[in-house]
């Protein structure tokens, strides 16, 4: 595992809601709705943020420069009403990809511990598909 | 789709979810209720357009609830920055958790409102763990060991 900067390091570990919205904004900027649509299409519909969640996390992300506006526009599939797009700054990437390290490791370390499968195999009866 | 074509369960929703926004702090709805509202009201045309008009309806347990705790954290939140007006938002905040409190007893006596959330109790749970956070037991300083 890299060496983790101070700075990324004090807002480990990440909530799970920040977490998911850096994911959907790592493939591309995305406004409000696109992110709650790319987080439910991302869990197989088991995760489904609320508004009140999703922009009380976006504040708070705005805050430790995670993310940033990339502007206001129309999304052409929805409809004519502008909306506000964010973005994943180089800083929140640097964060994530510690965010997932970390989740890795402890995924590692349930499989050591015979909690999981090796990845492939079939999953664990009773346990999450 | 213009909200004004919007067909009702969708336009109704939307105007009552316009109406909650006001249990955040003004500040956090200047800066986020208009973009609120409108992710709200693009996930009910969704629903309604994919699931019909019931379905929007089944929206609403869940959106209570992430209302509810949203608004209570971010007037925490406001509670923990230093500033005037503290034993006001502590009253305004009580109010609000009395009727997230009322929302919860209701629920509980609607055990499939809570299994459509497919998390039960963990509401409870959270309300519980945030007061335990801040302390729970009255204003953080300055102020009376009761609210007032």
């Amino acid at each position: 595992m890299s060496q983790i900067e101070p700075e990324v390091a004090a807002l480990l570990p990440l909530t799970p809601a920040a977490f998911q919205i850096l994911l959907a904004l790592a493939g591309g900027e995305r406004h409000g709705y696109g992110i709650m649509r790319e987080i439910a299409d991302g869990s197989g519909g088991k995760t489904r943020l609320g508004p009140g969640t999703l922009y009380r996390s976006i504040k708070q992300m705005l805050a430790a420069g995670l993310i940033e506006e990339s502007g206001e526009r129309p999304d052409p599939a929805l409809d004519d009403e502008r909306r506000r797009y964010y973005r994943l700054t180089a800083f929140g990437r640097r964060v994530a990809r510690a965010e997932a390290e970390r989740l890795a490791q402890l995924v590692d370390m349930a499989r050591a511990k015979r909690l999981l499968g090796e990845p492939g195999a079939a999953p664990v009866p009773g346990g999450i598909a | 789709m213009s909200a004004s074509r919007d067909p009702w369960p969708v336009a109704a929703s939307a105007r009552l979810y316009g109406v909650l926004l006001a249990a955040y702090p003004a500040r956090f709805r200047c800066e986020f209720g208009a973009e609120m509202l409108q992710a709200f009201r693009d996930a009910s045309r969704e629903t309604y357009r994919r699931r019909g008009p019931f379905a929007v309806l089944r929206l609403w347990p869940r959106t209570l609830g992430d209302l509810a705790r949203s608004a209570a954290a971010e007037r925490f939140d406001k509670l923990k920055r230093p500033g005037r007006g503290r034993r006001r938002q502590w009253r305004r905040l009580r109010s609000h958790a009395i009727l997230y409190g009322a929302y919860t007893t209701t629920s509980a006596h609607f055990p499939r409102m809570e299994a459509s959330m497919g998390r039960r109790h963990t509401l409870k749970r959270a309300f519980v763990r945030l007061f335990r956070r801040h302390g729970g037991t009255g204003p953080p300083s300055g102020g009376r060991s009761q609210p007032p």
